[in-house]
């Protein structure tokens, strides 16, 4: 696949991305508006927390980082949660199941361009005035979303192998269930 | 009698996120279950050594060991408890793996607080 096809590959993925991101905070209470793409490093003062979880696929591999204050994630907690462990934890926690939850939605949608990715487990950072450069192979970029309880910060990684494409969907693409879906057999 | 009875109403979750555990036993509790909580798969087969549970419900990617390496271990032993999934993962291939080890269900996260009760209830009737 020629360099041209394979950013348009991935701008169509960062367009999963953001609308994925957008209905998954939806669904827990917390509404996010994409402001910016490529959006700078972001250096949050304060407690910032980080969820990152990596994938691989046939011709493609990479991560997604999810970084956003404590504050962020306070806002988009299930109810009464934190009353029950000790809060750093559970915001680290639930930074890591967004992460996943996240990168699940762009799986299902990478189905139907014949791209099957395996996820990994996610690992999770908190700290202090976090920076988190941009890798300097394959491709990348942040997005930043605005929310009421504050900045929320996305990424994509991605290296592509030579032979990388869309082609046709998964056979299993049209049966995959997403998020909010299943039941009893 | 009282032991029986109270274990017919206990619920094994099976996630590698204490959110989501907090999050079903918050649903399931006042529901009118006992709820239970496991890290994997590993931490879930020593814990039902020592409890007796109505239904497990168990999440797919986990470290040490995943659900469906579960769900296999768990059938393999006899363990009648039934078992419903919630998972990130919607992939056909792998709810017919779990259902062919004998899962009961599958709900995909971020999941409908109704719709797992609902198939709680309906299990453990």
């Amino acid at each position: 696949m020629s360099g041209n096809s394979t950013l348009r590959a991935f701008e169509q993925i960062q367009g999963y991305l953001i609308e994925s991101a957008r209905s998954l905070f939806d669904t827990y209470g917390l509404e996010i508006t994409h402001v910016q793409d490529g959006a700078p490093l972001p250096s949050t003062s304060g407690q910032c927390i980080a969820g990152v979880l990596g994938y691989t696929a046939e011709a493609m591999r990479g991560c997604v980082v999810i970084a956003a204050s404590a504050e962020v994630f306070e806002r988009a907690m299930p109810p009464r949660i934190l009353d029950s462990y000790a809060q750093d934890d559970l915001l680290r926690d639930l930074a890591g199941e967004f992460a996943n939850m996240l990168l699940a939605a762009v799986k299902g949608q990478l189905l139907h361009d014949g791209v099957e990715l395996q996820v990994a487990c996610p690992i999770t950072a908190m700290c202090e005035a976090l920076s988190l450069p941009s890798p300097s192979g394959g491709t990348s970029t942040w997005h930043s979303f605005f929310s009421a309880s504050g900045t929320l910060y996305i990424r994509f990684d991605a290296q592509f192998d030579r032979d990388f494409g869309f082609s046709e969907p998964v056979p299993e693409a049209e049966s995959a269930l997403v998020g909010g879906e299943g039941g009893l057999f | 009698m009282a032991e029986i009875a109270h274990a017919k109403k206990r619920v094994l979750v099976v996630d590698d996120s204490m959110v989501v555990r907090e999050q079903v036993g918050r649903l399931l509790g006042p529901a009118g279950f006992e709820v239970m909580g496991a890290e994997d798969g590993v931490d879930a087969l020593q814990k039902l050594e020592r409890s007796a549970v109505s239904l497990i419900v168990c999440d797919v990617n986990m470290p040490r060991m995943d659900g469906l390496e579960f769900l296999a271990a768990l059938h393999s032993s006899g363990n009648p408890v039934p078992v419903v999934m919630l998972t990130t993962e919607g992939q056909h291939s792998k709810i017919q793996q779990a259902k062919a080890h004998g899962a009961k269900g599958w709900i995909v996260k971020p999941f409908k607080p109704e719709m797992l009760v609902a198939a709680v209830r309906k299990l453990i009737a």
